[in-house]
């Protein structure tokens, strides 16, 4: 009895093992192996280097460049998506008129791509025939050429990031709301807090599991971000919109250096798990589970 | 006492109200815009000043749009390929979750150790290796080269085995006493009773294939080939000299189909994302 369900066990995890060996595991050892090696582009001829590939990147200012811009654009888009949906959700909460139609409209960049709010954007920020400085002119504002001016692209690509992200944080901070016993905030307000302090003391600590899960999340969502980027300004202007996984897609599927490529993939990958280990070690501390 | 604890709530009532049109306005305007554009003719769309609204609902951006791209079978493709890839996931996850939570072999939690941590390696790290693998298959440009390499989900695994592990032990007993194979009881009792939990993970696969983007444009060159995420790009990259018109009217028949099945199964959908957040 026991060999058969040894026999069966294996064949039921057959297909699940086959797959994640050879397209997860194997290439990712493959990555960490090419990251030591120079591959020629036609030929693929490949020689051992050692840690050429890093050194070049170390030693680059586009690098550098790129790991800025990463860490710009998760400044601007994580913070402000946090925020904004986190009000948004307690605001849905708070039982407004209309509710269920306002949390329609909130929710519904879930059901859309980057890519596609990328498109949703673009027109937008059109210099010329757009409406942003449309409204703006008639605010007395000259608005700039968002999308390729270099002070202003990453903001830009950021806004419609957020504004496709909220949707999907409100979902998860309604969630944790609504599992948040009613009585413990009327309890609250009977003893004389006012909204917010019934907001701070009681609602924020209870949240606390939501606000690490959807902030682990959006920091992830947020460093793997491409599609946005590639359609609305193709890591321009002068690079000021390149991030660490568009410079990666250049160097491998444009550039044809999968050596240096690889590296930048081992980089990240090295980037993301300490992202979400910092978060857990902070999480120690300021989440409590109930 | 209790009368002015109401009027406080009534209150709050209305301030969460009013303090919420503002972002819903700006959160709604962008798609609200793209139907606007969408209608306009080319003249209409450069003037200065815009205006916000179309002389009139026409349609002929979307003619013009259709002719020159082939916008169904980019809906088509995505469809074929978000649905095999969600089929093949809830299929291998079922499988291998139920190994994994209800059978006992050597070896057990070496494999899901494994598995759970296939969860932690982003897609990027593998993309590389796997475009080669596929270009020395033959594969590129292909459905399975958009289908296969995503056919397994170690999250997906990871989920629906906390959910098998919560069918009682005297249910499985029971049911072997009364002859029922293994494979049966997967399929008769284990699968039912995790239907929502099936359900949930369903959505959350179909939403991430459909939503994928990096991986299809790497592996897809020929337009017939491409999903709706990547044609777009294509279109509006490949028609520069065309009105900001017939770009939207594109971009809105692309997005619609999304878009109506979300405001359709809102609720299924609600639950089927928090449940494979709060779960995972």
């Amino acid at each position: 009895m026991n060999r058969k369900s040894s026999a069966l066990a294996w064949g039921l995890l057959f297909p699940t093992l086959a797959v994640l060996a050879l397209f997860v595991l194997y290439p990712a050892a493959q990555s960490f192996w090419l990251s030591f090696q120079d591959v020629e582009p036609f030929s693929k001829r490949s020689f051992f280097v050692g840690f050429e590939n890093y050194q070049v990147l170390f030693n680059s200012p586009d690098y550098w460049q790129t790991v800025r811009v990463t860490l710009f654009f998760l400044l601007y888009t994580v913070i402000p998506s946090l925020v904004i949906s986190l009000t948004v959700a307690v605001l849905l909460d708070a039982n407004p008129f209309f509710q269920n139609m306002f949390r329609t409209l909130f929710l519904l960049p879930v059901a859309i791509s980057s890519s596609m709010a990328a498109m949703l954007w673009i027109f937008i920020y059109n210099p010329t025939a757009g409406f942003l400085n449309y409204a703006l002119d008639v605010l007395g504002i000259h608005g700039p050429n968002w999308l390729a001016d270099p002070d202003w692209a990453l903001v830009a690509v950021a806004v419609a990031t957020v504004w496709k992200e909220i949707g999907f944080n409100i979902i998860f901070f309604l969630a944790g709301l609504t599992s948040i016993p009613l009585e413990l905030k009327e309890a609250a307000e009977l003893d004389g807090a006012n909204s917010w302090q019934v907001f701070r003391y009681v609602t924020l600590p209870l949240l606390s599991p939501t606000l690490f899960f959807v902030s682990v999340v959006s920091v992830i969502n947020s460093l793997q971000s491409f599609g946005q980027i590639h359609i609305l300004t193709t890591g321009g202007p002068m690079g000021e919109t390149t991030t660490l996984v568009y410079n990666l897609y250049r160097d491998a599927f444009v550039k044809f250096r999968t050596g240096l490529a690889s590296s930048e993939a081992v980089i990240l990958f090295g980037l993301i798990l300490l992202a979400t280990m910092v978060q857990f070690r902070m999480a120690k501390k300021r989440v409590h589970y109930g | 006492m209790v009368s002015r604890f109401k009027d406080r709530k009534l209150k709050q009532r209305w301030i969460a109200t009013l303090v919420l049109l503002l972002p819903a306005l700006i959160q709604v305007f962008p798609l609200f815009y793209l139907l606007c554009v969408s209608w306009k003719e080319g003249a209409e769309v450069i003037q200065y000043p815009p205006k916000l609204f179309p002389k009139a609902i026409q349609w002929f951006n979307y003619h013009e749009a259709l002719a020159s791209a082939p916008l169904l079978r980019f809906l088509l493709n995505s469809a074929i390929v978000a649905s095999f890839i969600t089929f093949c996931q809830l299929f291998t996850s079922v499988l291998a979750a139920y190994a994994l939570s209800r059978l006992e072999f050597k070896g057990q939690k070496w494999v899901m150790a494994l598995i759970v941590g296939t969860m932690m390696i982003p897609g990027e790290v593998t993309i590389i290796p796997n475009y080669f693998t596929l270009a020395s298959w033959n594969w590129l440009n292909t459905y399975p080269a958009l289908i296969v390499p995503f056919s397994a989900s170690g999250f997906g695994i990871f989920f629906l085995y906390q959910f098998f592990k919560t069918i009682p032990k005297e249910l499985e007993e029971a049911a072997y006493l009364e002859g029922c194979s293994r494979l049966r009881f997967l399929f008769k009792f284990a699968v039912p009773l995790s239907l929502p939990a099936i359900t949930a993970f369903g959505i959350y696969a179909f939403v991430g294939a459909w939503n994928q983007y990096l991986w299809p444009l790497i592996t897809t060159q020929t337009t017939q080939m491409q999903t709706a995420q990547i044609g777009i790009g294509m279109f509006r990259s490949q028609n520069e000299s065309m009105s900001w018109g017939v770009i939207m009217a594109a971009t809105a028949m692309l997005i619609s189909p999304t878009v109506l099945l979300f405001i359709a199964t809102q609720r299924q959908f609600v639950k089927g994302m928090t449940m494979s957040g709060i779960k995972g």
